[in-house]
């Protein structure tokens, strides 16, 4: 049984859309992966806290902010963040500097940490409940949802969750000597969510979500018909499905697909993207949209979102 | 639903698997020795001792594997044992480490910086922290879940009770849950900006306690259900009988004075495991050896315990402080006290801190059903485990 069933909003800063407030970029979506354009973030942001912040932590607590604004009334009750890489960017600033001087300053090595992300929003959110940082590459947004759904709750509570990586120079550099990676237009992007049991307007439904390990014995796409039967869907109840690379998906009739990494580029935790798009998609009509994130040949992690 | 351990695994700088760790925890012989890691000659850490190509050869694995993924591995395969495939258990893995591959990543690095010459470029595949739990789960037959919990240094003790949380949820019925995390200059470099290392052997609960020691390791426990246990026909060491998890919300680094996170964590554990304050027989804490832990997680426990404190003590003054794999390490320490009945002390304290209680100094043999351990982290995660006897 899920527990939280509704995603009442999302704020995203990603290559398509710079504005966390924005909740229709669907109209301005441009099929070239450009460089990310960062918003204002004194916006969201007080300049005092903004100063010291990495540009991950900027979008990551610009969209957190925009979500906070979205739920007030309701108690926050978990955060939970997915991300492939971390801190990246602080990662790389402390290995370069011990490795050139043979000792750092702390700074970057205590932002560097995973946990940073879900960390500094406790700490500005003032929230002691909850806090957990799913890591698993490519699967770790599916496997942080499918976290925050298990979540007990009570009607005026939700749970901030969030997926987030960054692209830095040295990804770019590193990626054109490596045969398998070189072609792959890499991206980043924010995406926070607040889930709770109770709707608001402009809620979407979490109808289900799966993390799976691929083996020999079951392929993908057995694994993404047995995820739409225990969900009781049917052929041509099924609007669209949003997908991040070619696979072989069952036969629903006919049913739009979409390869959302097109828009977002490459990035562990860009099935947030498809998230984003799905939301739209419902507003604007569309009753069942289907996220498919395979990863690796190996891991698949399956979203079903509904109207609400 | 209860839920069984079954099985455990574990390596660190006390030895390569569980019976070699229990024989020096009895015997009090630390493994935190000066100049075990060559890159660092004047510090004292709690390095394993076999190196990574032994490690390769072991596992009969090429060269080039992370140290994370090494000894993940090794502890790993001890804890799952021979267990075979089963159609009808849903079944996962689920590992924390707080830097993945990074020993590897930064090999590449310096030696570009260095040099010039960019080597294997392939070396820094290892580097996210989910790879090394890729490599783990091929161990497992029919292994349909994997996860990576990375909450710095309570990684192992999340990914345990992120285990936990999804068993009693449904969604698995068997999972092999704990962590790992090789040293790396990155991490000594990094504590060693924060300038929390001890000259010397770190000494948990000392009055004059200066510091931690770094260690590495792996642990993992194999945790099974009911249904799981019926299939599998192991017999239970243990179970897991409690889990918290709260933030402390205070500082990026450092505890809040009360160790508010650390109430919330311990509290939740017990109530969650339906057991009295006063039938915990032992904490294994998280006691790193720095000032600012060692005060609040005493704090915090006498504000839980009042005047019924058990013995306490902390095992990192034998491994040094593991990182992501602490938590799971401790669990498996946790459990050795429940399954032999006795209490491992901590090591090295000539004067107790200025507290009602003082930590455990010997060996004592006893009656263990529960048993309490606490792992606190960089951006104030604190989670706490309960494992009691069946």
């Amino acid at each position: 049984m899920l527990k939280l069933k509704y995603i009442n909003t999302f704020s995203g800063i990603n290559v398509q859309n710079s504005d966390p407030k924005r909740q229709d970029w669907l109209d301005i979506l441009n099929d070239e992966v450009g460089e990310i354009t960062f918003p204002d973030f004194k916006k969201y942001i007080e300049p005092r806290k903004l100063r010291r912040m990495s540009k991950l932590l900027r979008m990551t607590v610009s969209c957190a902010n925009c979500c906070v604004e979205n739920m007030k009334g309701f108690e926050l009750r978990g955060i939970i963040v997915a991300t492939g890489l971390g801190c990246l960017d602080d990662t790389r600033k402390f290995l370069v500097e011990y490795s050139q001087n043979n000792s750092a300053s702390p700074t970057a090595f205590i932002h560097s940490t995973h946990n940073t992300i879900a960390g500094q929003l406790g700490l500005l959110l003032q929230s002691h409940s909850y806090n957990i940082t799913h890591a698993n590459t490519g699967a770790c947004f599916e496997n942080a949802l499918m976290d925050a759904s298990l979540e007990d709750h009570n009607t005026n509570e939700w749970v901030l969750l969030g997926g987030v990586d960054e692209q830095i120079d040295w990804l770019d550099k590193l990626k054109i000597q490596l045969e398998d990676f070189s072609s792959l237009n890499l991206g980043s992007g924010c995406t926070f969510l607040a889930l709770s049991a109770t709707k608001t307007n402009g809620a979407v439904a979490l109808q289900d979500v799966d993390s799976f390990l691929l083996s020999n014995e079951i392929s993908a796409k057995n694994r993404i018909l047995q995820f739409l039967e225990q969900n009781n869907i049917t052929a041509g109840s099924l609007d669209l499905i949003l997908t991040n690379q070619e696979i072989d998906i069952p036969d629903y009739g006919e049913v739009e697909q979409i390869n959302y990494q097109s828009y977002c580029g490459s990035y562990f935790t860009n099935s947030t993207f498809g998230i984003e798009f799905a939301i739209q998609r419902i507003r604007s009509g569309d009753k069942n949209v289907l996220i498919i994130n395979h990863h690796e040949e190996k891991q698949i992690g399956l979203t079903l979102l509904g109207d609400a | 639903m209860e839920i069984f351990i079954t099985g455990r695994g574990v390596i660190s700088a006390l030895g390569r698997d569980t019976e070699e760790n229990f024989k020096a925890l009895r015997n009090q012989s630390t493994g935190i020795r000066l100049g075990s890691y060559a890159d660092y000659p004047d510090k004292y850490l709690g390095t394993v001792s076999q190196s990574s190509e032994e490690l390769s050869d072991f596992h009969s694995l090429k060269n080039g594997y992370s140290r994370t993924a090494l000894l993940g591995l090794t502890a790993a395969k001890e804890a799952w044992g021979g267990l075979e495939a089963s159609d009808s258990c849903k079944t996962g893995v689920i590992s924390g480490n707080s830097v993945g591959g990074m020993d590897r990543t930064e090999k590449h690095i310096i030696n570009l910086i260095n040099t010039g010459e960019n080597g294997d470029i392939r070396s820094i595949l290892s580097h996210p922290c989910g790879y090394s739990t890729s490599l783990i789960s091929r161990i497992i037959p029919n292994c349909s879940y994997a996860n990576t919990i990375s909450t710095a240094c309570s990684s192992g003790a999340n990914a345990i009770l992120q285990a936990a949380k999804l068993m009693q949820h449904g969604k698995l019925d068997r999972v092999l849950a704990g962590g790992t995390d090789g040293l790396s200059n990155f991490t000594v470099q990094g504590f060693s900006s924060l300038m929390i290392f001890d000259a010397v052997q770190c000494r948990p609960f000392d009055a004059n306690r200066a510091g931690l020691n770094l260690g590495e390791g792996a642990a993992y426990l194999l945790l099974e259900n009911e249904k799981s246990l019926r299939e599998s026909g192991n017999t239970p060491l243990a179970k897991l009988a409690g889990f918290g998890i709260a933030n402390d919300s205070f500082h990026q680094t450092a505890l809040s004075p009360t160790g508010k996170g650390a109430v919330l964590a311990m509290s939740q554990a017990l109530n969650r495991s339906q057991l009295n304050a006063e039938e915990i027989d032992y904490i294994n804490t998280h006691g790193t050896a720095t000032e600012n832990n060692d005060e609040v997680e005493l704090t915090a426990i006498q504000t839980i315990f009042e005047e019924n404190v058990p013995h306490f003590s902390s095992t990192k003054s034998y491994t040094g402080h593991t990182l992501g794999a602490s938590g799971a390490i401790e669990a498996v320490y946790s459990l050795l006290a429940v399954n032999n009945n006795c209490v491992f002390p901590s090591l090295n304290i000539k004067e107790d801190m200025n507290h009602d209680y003082p930590a455990l100094k010997e060996v004592i043999d006893q009656e263990v059903t529960n048993v309490l351990t606490n792992s606190f982290g960089f951006g104030g995660n604190q989670t706490t485990l309960i494992v009691s006897e069946c």
